[in-house]
């Protein structure tokens, strides 16, 4: 017996330990890459781009779609980010996805919506359109009041509706930046549309000061639980994005921000409604049909900050829209299975999908494996102080000095963040990740992955979720 | 012994001095000139009553075929004096007229009896009352040296009075918004003066409540602005009861046929695109003004 | 071995720590750098920006005090010159601009050019062509024979392009870079006519971005002298660039014969019927309704749409289609006429 567990912890040491081995030499290439993107970049003045783009004969038209399910709080002030966009042309669609509380009254009082007949053509199948809006005040404002469908749904009602070549989908809950359209259409018009799809730099809301739409400060929340997410976010931002977007291994854009070709979307099907990862879900596709069809067609991440969005306050909440996220991705993951490691696929089946599968998704087994194993030698005696002691100082190196760096890398390049307390506080609160939020995260996604394989059978009558329920992937 | 001739189908001296006061304060807030023509015949001493009665009916007669609708005719009480106001109209104008039908009174036969001197006077202002003004048009014309056909002009109340106009400035770049103030408040318009305010938002705009008085209001702002675009305040300036008083001005940097459409669409009276050049604007804004009055 | 790998890590984890200390000290100071900068460079804007109008639209005399001496003052200057050029139109404004950034700003962009940062160098660049400093296109040109990346060496040809036409064409055709349409149309719009007329000679020796960009510039001049050498291209062999012409064509919005677009009415191409529906739109519905009549029964989607549309605008069209109507047995044009007018009267 003794004998046995000693294998057991061994074995399962030496693999945790391999593995934390992986994945930070892994995080760190990342961190590198995108470290030589990013430096060149320092103190560019951005405005000389924005104001040249200006001008409708160097830009190209772009609908703005906007789902809300019982967002009758947010949706007004997310439609006056947008009718701040400094874009020549754009074109805003709201989809009413069958609110049930005043939510289409609202968008109807507040932008005097009058019922128009309107041509639609249906590109993707969805659920009935009841009726269209148009508004007084703007006229390139509409709104769609459709049945209920799901988020998915919803922004497949607004591909259709939409008249211009390039739509953006917009959570009802965000608050953009003016120019936030500008810079993530850039990567799409410097490249002649070889960029077929971009996504932009999420930040968290929480303690900026907004009005009518406008962030007119940013300070640090108090709320640890939001700053632990800011730091989760820009090491996300850091160690992943940029770097895979380098070589067009971008497999998730955020659903909150992100621009497509319609051209695209629409051959690749749309919006999938039966998916919890419909953003993942529409990437994932527009690659396969990329490879399908031999296209030098890229998608692209843009590292301006663009997008402001509400971070979860509570545990509670917290807890949710982890386990929803890490459901999605396995979900997704596990439908694209063929994909990985197939030699059709590219890097994409072969660094990207491997990186998703090891690091994004089964990751939290083993590193919270590695948390057991530690609390476990602790009381199993001295034999295995060694190697837990080196998984905790590789926790450290993991959790701590990442978080640490890319805090001060993001500070140097972005200053999201202009108040040296605001720093420091983020520093300090960077060295107790390890002892909660880490498990804690680790612990709501594995509880994801549980949930995947029991709900596995269910799959068709999987109840939908509105989009009130804020979830955006990091 | 001289008989007064009424002309019964004729407006009479006492009735129109009630409506005088209406036409005048008309003429204020809607900073229409009026201008009021006095004739008096030249030779009314001569010839027999029945003459000078058929004189008469052909005068009053001749002068209603001319008028316009909105003009109004009207005789005085001692018989020899007609006058007409002429809403709407500039002295410029009346004197066109006045050339015109003396010249047909001149070569017309029917008309050879008859001979006319005028006095004209512009109105622009309220200090002047009914009575005030026939006595100076009737002193006026009470000069024998006066010629026949001649036309006199009394200029007392041609000046038009001075208002305050509300400026308001409303652009998010605080140099320029600084350069478009300093521009503004040295601009030079007659009889108006501007009182300029600059706000770098539309809700502080909003917020200011200086749109809601009466004045006329002259709104340069941007299209897109934040917190509350341009478009925005457009459509609530113009869903006021009295929009009519807001001049607006929509400065944009979106060089697009449908973004200008737009704004035409929502009530602005001018859409200038940036980069633009500040004395087109200031032209711009005098020709506005130089509009109001006639 | 994990004994060593146990201090090895340890050691790892110091130095890194000991890294991001020294990083985060430095981030501090840095920080406190670009506040006092920022200070200087408000307090400039805060003293000297009505100097400025009053220099600049006023035409009061120069002062001295308007010379920037260090970096933030630079930055002020800068930030009210873009106000300035971005806002207002004004040739004399724009003169003592760049008479005073060719004396006073120049040496300081001559030294950012000599940066290793890259984006100090671009930066620099910007704002020679923006600020219009002719003094330093020699300096450019040296610069240009140095290792640069290909941001920089657009930003070169659009400063050749602002001050020297003919060095410009010349770099053009030797360029081995390729840019995108939108770079070209960005360097093609500032081109005074005489100069961007000869982009349209030896057209086809041009790369298809060049030949694209130039057909949209050419369009959004506006200018009568581009009408017919876009109506030349309509001949061309290449499909895409008779889509760009008649789309160039659409946009000024001046056709004053339909003879040379007939054909395109059953081209194989339905963005080029498309096209061609378009173009109708500026010319009179009883030369074309013919044409839109057999494009109303095409089997695209898009084109039927923009013919029934073209003919809708027609006052007379309304009629048309509602007597095409009733004489058609094409069920998908009739929709779609019925669609159109529907709509049409529904916005009255």
């Amino acid at each position: 017996m003794k004998v046995f567990l000693d294998y057991c912890m061994w074995f399962f040491g030496g693999i945790i330990l391999f593995y934390m081995l992986f994945v930070i030499v892994s995080y760190c290439t990342m961190f590198v890459i995108a470290m030589l993107v990013m430096r060149k970049r320092y103190k560019l003045d951005p405005s000389e781009y924005d104001d040249a783009h200006i001008d409708a004969f160097y830009s190209k038209p772009v609908s703005l779609l906007v789902p809300a399910y019982n967002e009758e709080i947010g949706v007004v002030d997310t439609v006056y980010s947008l009718l701040n966009l400094r874009y020549p042309q754009t074109e805003i669609i709201i989809i009413n996805d069958g609110s049930t509380d005043s939510t289409l009254q609202t968008v109807i009082e507040h932008f005097r919506m009058k019922p128009v007949d309107k041509i639609v053509r249906t590109n993707i199948p969805t659920k009935q359109v009841k009726q269209i809006y148009e508004s007084e005040i703007y006229k390139n404002c509409i709104l769609v009041d459709k049945e209920n469908g799901g988020k998915a749904d919803a922004l497949n009602v607004g591909i259709n509706v939409s008249q211009y070549p390039y739509f953006c989908s917009i959570d009802g809950d965000s608050i953009l930046d003016e120019k936030s359209l500008l810079r993530v259409m850039k990567p799409i018009i410097l490249s002649d549309g070889e960029v077929i799809a971009a996504g932009g730099n999420i930040r968290i809301a929480n303690g900026a000061k907004m009005h009518l739409g406008s962030v007119t400060e940013t300070h640090l929340p108090n709320n640890s639980l939001v700053i632990m997410q800011i730091i989760e976010y820009s090491r996300a931002f850091l160690m992943g994005r940029i770097a895979l977007s380098k070589f067009n291994l971008v497999l998730i854009i955020s659903g909150a921000f992100s621009v497509f070709s319609k051209e695209w979307a629409v051959e690749a099907g749309g919006y999938s409604t039966n998916i919890i990862g419909e953003d993942m879900e529409l990437v994932v596709n527009i690659h396969r049909l990329v490879r399908k069809k031999k296209e030098k067609k890229r998608i692209e991440f843009v590292p301006d900050p663009v997008c402001w969005t509400e971070a979860p306050q509570t545990l509670g909440v917290l807890r949710n829209q982890r386990r929803r996220w890490h459901q999605g991705l396995f979900e997704s993951l596990w439908k694209h299975k063929t994909m990985t490691l197939n030699p059709k696929y590219g890097l994409i089946g072969f660094l990207s999908l491997p990186y998703f599968w090891l690091v994004e998704c089964l990751g939290p087994i083993v590193e919270l494996g590695g948390y057991i194993y530690i609390v476990v030698a602790f009381f199993l005696g001295k034999i295995y102080y060694e190697v837990a002691i080196m998984l905790l100082l590789l926790f450290v190196i993991y959790g701590v000095i990442f978080s640490i760096a890319s805090i001060l890398f993001e500070a140097w390049i972005l200053n999201t963040y202009p108040r040296k307390r605001d720093l420091l506080r983020m520093i300090l609160l960077a060295f107790t990740e390890i002892f909660w939020y880490r498990p804690l995260t680790l612990f709501w996604r594995c509880e994801g992955m549980i949930r995947f394989v029991l709900r596995r059978s269910d799959w068709g009558n999987m109840k939908r979720v509105g989009i009130a329920e804020k979830e955006k992937s990091v | 012994m001289n008989k007064l001739i009424i002309a019964e189908d004729l407006m009479q001296e006492h009735e129109v001095k009630g409506y005088f006061e209406i036409l005048r304060e008309s003429v204020i807030r809607s900073r229409l000139t009026m201008t009021a023509v006095f004739f008096k015949l030249a030779n009314s001493s001569q010839g027999t009553d029945i003459e000078r009665h058929h004189v008469n009916h052909q005068i009053s007669a001749f002068l209603k075929s001319k008028i316009r609708k909105t003009d109004l005719l009207f005789q005085l009480a001692d018989g020899v004096h007609w006058g007409i106001f002429f809403l709407q109209s500039s002295e410029v104008e009346v004197k066109a007229f006045l050339k015109r039908i003396f010249a047909i009174l001149k070569q017309e036969r029917e008309f050879r009896q008859i001979a006319l001197k005028a006095s004209i006077t512009e109105i622009r202002n309220n200090s002047v009352n009914f009575e005030t003004l026939l006595e100076k048009n009737k002193q006026k014309l009470a000069n024998s040296e006066q010629p026949t056909w001649s036309i006199e002009q009394i200029t007392d109340y041609s000046e038009q009075p001075t208002e305050q106009v509300k400026v308001s400035i409303i652009e998010q770049n605080a140099i320029f918004r600084k350069v478009l103030e300093t521009t503004l408040n040295h601009l030079d318009i007659p009889h108006f003066t501007l009182d300029v305010a600059t706000y770098e938002d539309g809700y502080s705009f909003l917020q200011s409540d200086s749109y809601k008085t009466g004045h006329m209001h002259l709104v340069v702002m941007n299209d897109i602005l934040p917190r509350k675009n341009g478009l925005e305040i457009l459509h609530i300036l113009r869903e006021m009861p009295n929009e009519k008083k807001f001049i607006i001005y929509m400065m944009s940097e979106r060089n697009s046929e449908g973004a200008t459409l737009n704004a035409y669409e929502g009530g602005v009276d001018e859409y200038i695109v940036k980069p633009f050049n500040l004395r087109l604007l200031e032209a711009k804004i005098k020709r506005t003004f130089a509009r109001f009055w006639l | 071995m994990i004994k060593l790998s146990l201090s090895f890590l340890l050691t790892v984890i110091v130095v890194l720590l000991v890294v991001l200390f020294i990083f985060t000290i430095y981030l501090l100071f840095q920080r406190q750098r670009e506040i006092r900068f920022a200070e200087m460079r408000d307090t400039f804007l805060q003293n000297y920006s009505q100097h400025w109008y009053n220099y600049l639209i006023n035409d009061e005399i120069f002062s001295i005090v308007l010379v920037p001496r260090q970096r933030a003052q630079v930055a002020a200057v800068e930030i009210i010159f873009s106000s300035y050029l971005k806002n207002i139109m004004n040739d004399k404004v724009e003169h003592k601009i760049k008479e005073f950034s060719n004396l006073y700003l120049k040496q300081f962009y001559e030294k950012d050019l000599a940066s290793k940062r890259w984006s100090i160098r671009m930066n620099a660049l910007y704002r020679i062509a923006d600020l219009q400093i002719e003094d330093l296109l020699d300096t450019c040109q040296q610069f240009e024979k140095t290792k640069i990346s290909e941001e920089e060496y657009f930003q070169l040809l659009k400063i050749y392009s602002l001050f020297q036409p003919e060095l410009f064409i010349g770099k053009i055709k030797e360029s081995s870079v390729h840019y995108s349409e939108s770079e070209y149309r960005r360097l093609f719009v500032l081109l005074e006519d005489d100069v961007f007329i000869r982009l349209f000679e030896d057209f086809d020796s041009w790369t298809k971005n060049i030949q694209f960009a130039v057909i949209d510039t050419a369009a959004v001049k506006r200018n009568m002298q581009y009408i017919d050498k876009l109506k030349q291209l309509l001949i061309h062999e290449i499909p895409e660039i008779n889509i760009r012409a008649l789309k160039g064509l659409y946009e000024i919005g001046v056709i004053d014969e339909i003879d040379p677009y007939v054909p395109f009415v059953t081209s194989d191409m339905w963005e080029v019927r498309l096209m061609v529906a378009k173009i109708f739109k500026h010319v009179p519905l009883n030369y074309t309704y013919a044409y839109l009549e057999q494009l109303l029964q095409d089997e695209n989607w898009w084109v039927r749409s923009q013919a029934a549309k073209t003919i809708a605008e027609n006052k007379e069209g309304i009629a048309k289609l509602q007597q095409f109507m009733e004489s058609s047995n094409d069920q998908y044009a009739i929709e779609m006429a019925q669609e159109t007018v529907v709509r049409k009267q529904g916005n009255k």
